[in-house]
């Protein structure tokens, strides 16, 4: 347990949080095979503890080593080409320091302590990027997303509002059941829309925008686990005892059915749902 | 000494890997609950219906959302020159973001759901998720604001994008519960705003803010330098255009408006474009490093990322043509591209990132190569097996549709229903086990995250922000 008192004071010393001193502090000193105090002792009076009086198992740190190694860098055209060597370690960790202009001009000598002990890690100097302007950027982006919505969603949208159509008159109990089939996710495994396209062949009449609009939410669907269910009202046989019962316990009325049993509703919220695909025509 | 710098970051990851685990075994759950309905229980919270959008919202809102918003705030220091802007207010920030994310993922459990996909959370909710939102939006521009590096990486392009999407996407795709409650509308204008919201917020957000991070971290691991900042530019730019026009392909065939439907389907097509230029330039980038590809183990997660993107990005692509949606639309080919792109595509991304990010920001080695590479192998192959079950499963269905349809054997509907289950049965059974390779993967994630903070080596970590430089 490093000497608190010594902690705060290498912390100060180094203008570096105390959490991060404690964690690096107890890395060099497992690396140099020393006490942690003697780290923070000597970090406290801005000595450093170099890696080289390593005598213990050295501290393989996953950070990038501090010596000032070049990458080639890119040139206009994206290619690359080979950067200026720097003339020093020292104008290497400048040029490729993350925050070099913020560091205040107080707190330079600390900081390079830190940068010594700490191992400021490498940045690739093509990391730096090339010269442009953060809002053009946010402008550039703004734009084409709003592009996008106009060209995604609302001309679209306003292209389906003439469409001829109505959809299913619901009653009172349907459209409760419609609230409770979407609530339910029901139109994770169904769909209600039919399309002008052999796979739907025999489903019923081909939906059009108005027919299946008008109403809030969105019973369309994306996947057919289950059948589709636009005009499942229209089917031969089905009447609300035998849709609620089906609801109840599917696999009595249908081996193998992927259905889950719906029987966890209150009865009217049950006959609710089963109203809705009733009227579903 | 008043701030430990990374701390935001820092805890953002953790507190996604939490999320992840617990969604790889929702996945199991759900493929379970799909398959197999009365095994797992006659508790409401186990049907299908209820339990995949609680999936989703933990993968995308918990794990993914968090995760990137914590890539976000490390980049930012590293690539703005400038500290990072409201490093407390970022800390306070996910405080109530986990809660938030927490109860959007149980609403649709307990009933609480208006069964949008990813919007389906009540109103209250949906206005708390945005003001977590909107945390990183002002941080970025903050930052940015304050930069003292005057070029502009790659990275920080997709951070740009990807905030801003997620912002103003979530304030639009939640617009319907308001308009879509207006007489006449409903249905139509809502399927279309579900499908826009759900592609750009996974393509620009969730996806793209990976991407970002694949940007940053291959030439930090490889020590070389991006292969080409024009084709990246060609990608970033060709995204930003695309992923929205692109969703109405989602819907081909429905009463969308032609036109529509044939730009979805160009812009689908135009969504290869960054995918392969992405793969490029990170293959680019590793040229003369391949060796990293087996000893560093964010390489290999962004490698296994990419290569789901590509797979992901020809997917879409393919299902936008009308003579394939025509077979293939509303199968089982749909949750196909989403798993992949959610488990497969973000969830490696976000994987890369967090092993790079550890020791820089947590001052621990990560703590078992061995689970990283378990944790790598179940989800590539889980999220692989996953992708292609749905797919082949999605398949058989259409074929299935379609030749009812031609022979006039039964109709896709009522009794007729039965043989297309039955034609499925084999690859619907064995999704479970796909979900269990990839909840086994996240659980080791979990493992090796957690150990890396309590039990991993410590080791000096990465200094950016001299004390009171902060300026937030």
């Amino acid at each position: 347990m490093a000497d608190p008192e010594l902690l705060s004071q290498a912390a100060t010393a180094l203008g570096v949080p105390e959490p991060i001193v404690q964690r690096s502090a107890a890395a060099r000193a497992a690396a140099n095979g020393v006490d942690v105090d003697e780290v923070l002792r000597a970090w406290a009076g801005g000595d450093s503890v170099t890696a080289a009086e390593s005598g213990g198992a050295p501290a393989e740190a996953p950070v990038e080593a501090t010596e000032a190694e070049t990458a080639p860098e890119e040139t206009a055209d994206g290619g690359r080409e080979t950067a200026a060597e720097p003339e020093t370690a020292e104008s290497a960790a400048e040029l490729t320091s993350p925050v070099p202009a913020a560091v205040p001009a107080a707190a330079a000598a600390p900081a390079a302590a830190a940068t010594a002990v700490l191992e400021r890690p490498r940045v690739i100097p093509i990391l730096a990027g090339r010269r442009e302007s953060h809002w053009k950027l946010i402008a550039g982006v703004v734009g084409l997303l709003t592009l996008g919505l106009l060209g995604g969603w609302v001309l679209p949208t306003l292209d389906t509002l003439d469409d001829p159509g109505a959809p299913a008159a619901l009653t009172a109990t349907g459209e409760e059941g419609r609230r409770i089939y979407l609530r339910e996710g029901c139109q994770s495994c169904h769909t209600q829309v039919v399309r002008p396209i052999v796979t739907d062949a025999g489903l019923g009449p081909v939906s059009s925008a108005g027919s299946v609009s008008g109403y809030p939410g969105d019973t369309i669907g994306s996947v057919r686990y289950g059948p589709d269910l636009t005009h499942f009202g229209s089917r031969e046989g089905v009447d609300l005892a035998t849709v609620t019962a089906y609801l109840r316990n599917p696999l009595a009325m249908r081996a193998n059915s992927l259905m889950p049993p719906i029987d966890y509703l209150d009865d009217a919220e049950l006959e609710a749902l089963a109203q809705f695909l009733v009227e579903s025509k | 000494m008043t701030e430990d710098q990374d701390s935001a970051a820092r805890l953002h990851l953790f507190a996604s890997v939490a999320f992840s685990v617990v969604s790889g075994l929702l996945l199991v759950a759900l493929f379970l609950s799909l398959r197999f309905p009365t095994v797992v229980g006659q508790l409401p919270q186990l049907t299908y219906g209820r339990l995949k959008p609680m999936v989703l919202t933990t993968a995308v809102l918990g794990w993914l959302t968090l995760a990137g918003i914590g890539a976000v705030y490390y980049l930012l220091p590293r690539l703005t020159g400038a500290p990072m802007w409201g490093e407390r207010i970022a800390r306070l920030n996910l405080m109530a973001a986990v809660p938030i994310y927490a109860a959007a993922a149980l609403a649709p459990v307990l009933g609480l759901s208006s069964g949008q996909e990813l919007l389906e959370v009540p109103w209250y909710l949906d206005l708390l998720i945005l003001a977590t939102l909107a945390v990183p939006l002002g941080v970025t521009i903050q930052t940015l604001r304050h930069r003292t590096e005057e070029g502009i990486y790659v990275s920080l392009w997709y951070v740009v994008a990807g905030v801003t999407a997620a912002f103003g996407l979530w304030v639009v795709g939640n617009l319907p519960g308001v308009i879509g409650d207006l007489p006449g509308l409903g249905g139509m204008t809502t399927a279309l705003q579900r499908v826009m919201f759900s592609s750009g917020f996974l393509t620009l957000w969730v996806v793209g803010i990976g991407i970002g991070t694949a940007y940053y971290l291959l030439p930090q691991e490889t020590g070389n330098p991006l292969f080409s900042r024009g084709l990246a530019a060609a990608g970033f730019w060709s995204v930003v255009l695309a992923a929205l026009w692109a969703a109405p392909t989602a819907l081909t065939h429905t009463p969308v408006p032609g036109w529509a439907q044939t730009v979805a389907a160009v812009m689908a097509l135009g969504l290869v474009i960054p995918a392969l230029a992405v793969a490029t330039n990170f293959a680019g980038t590793l040229h003369g490093r391949w060796d990293t590809l087996s000893s560093s183990l964010p390489v290999r997660f962004a490698v296994a990322a990419t290569s789901f993107l590509v797979l992901v990005s020809l997917a879409s692509a393919g299902r936008g043509f009308p003579s394939v949606a025509s077979v293939l639309g509303f199968t089982a080919t749909a949750d196909a591209v989403l798993m992949v792109t959610i488990f497969g595509v973000a969830g490696q991304f976000a994987a890369a990132f967090t092993y790079h990010a550890i020791p820089r920001i947590a001052g621990r080695r990560v703590f078992s190569d061995f689970s990283g590479r378990l944790h790598l192998r179940m989800a590539a192959v889980g999220s692989a097996a996953l992708g292609f079950l749905l797919w082949v499963t999605g398949t058989v269905t259409g074929y299935t549709w379609v030749g009812a349809a031609r022979t006039g054997s039964f109709v896709a509907a009522g009794e007729g229903w039965q043989e297309v289950e039955s034609s499925t049965l084999v690859f619907t059974s064995l999704l479970p086990l796909a979900a269990l390779l990839v909840a086994v993967g996240l659980l080791a994630f979990g493992y090796n995250v957690f150990r890396s903070y309590t039990s991993g080596e410590t080791v000096p970590q990465e200094v950016l922000v001299p004390t009171g430089a902060e300026n937030g």
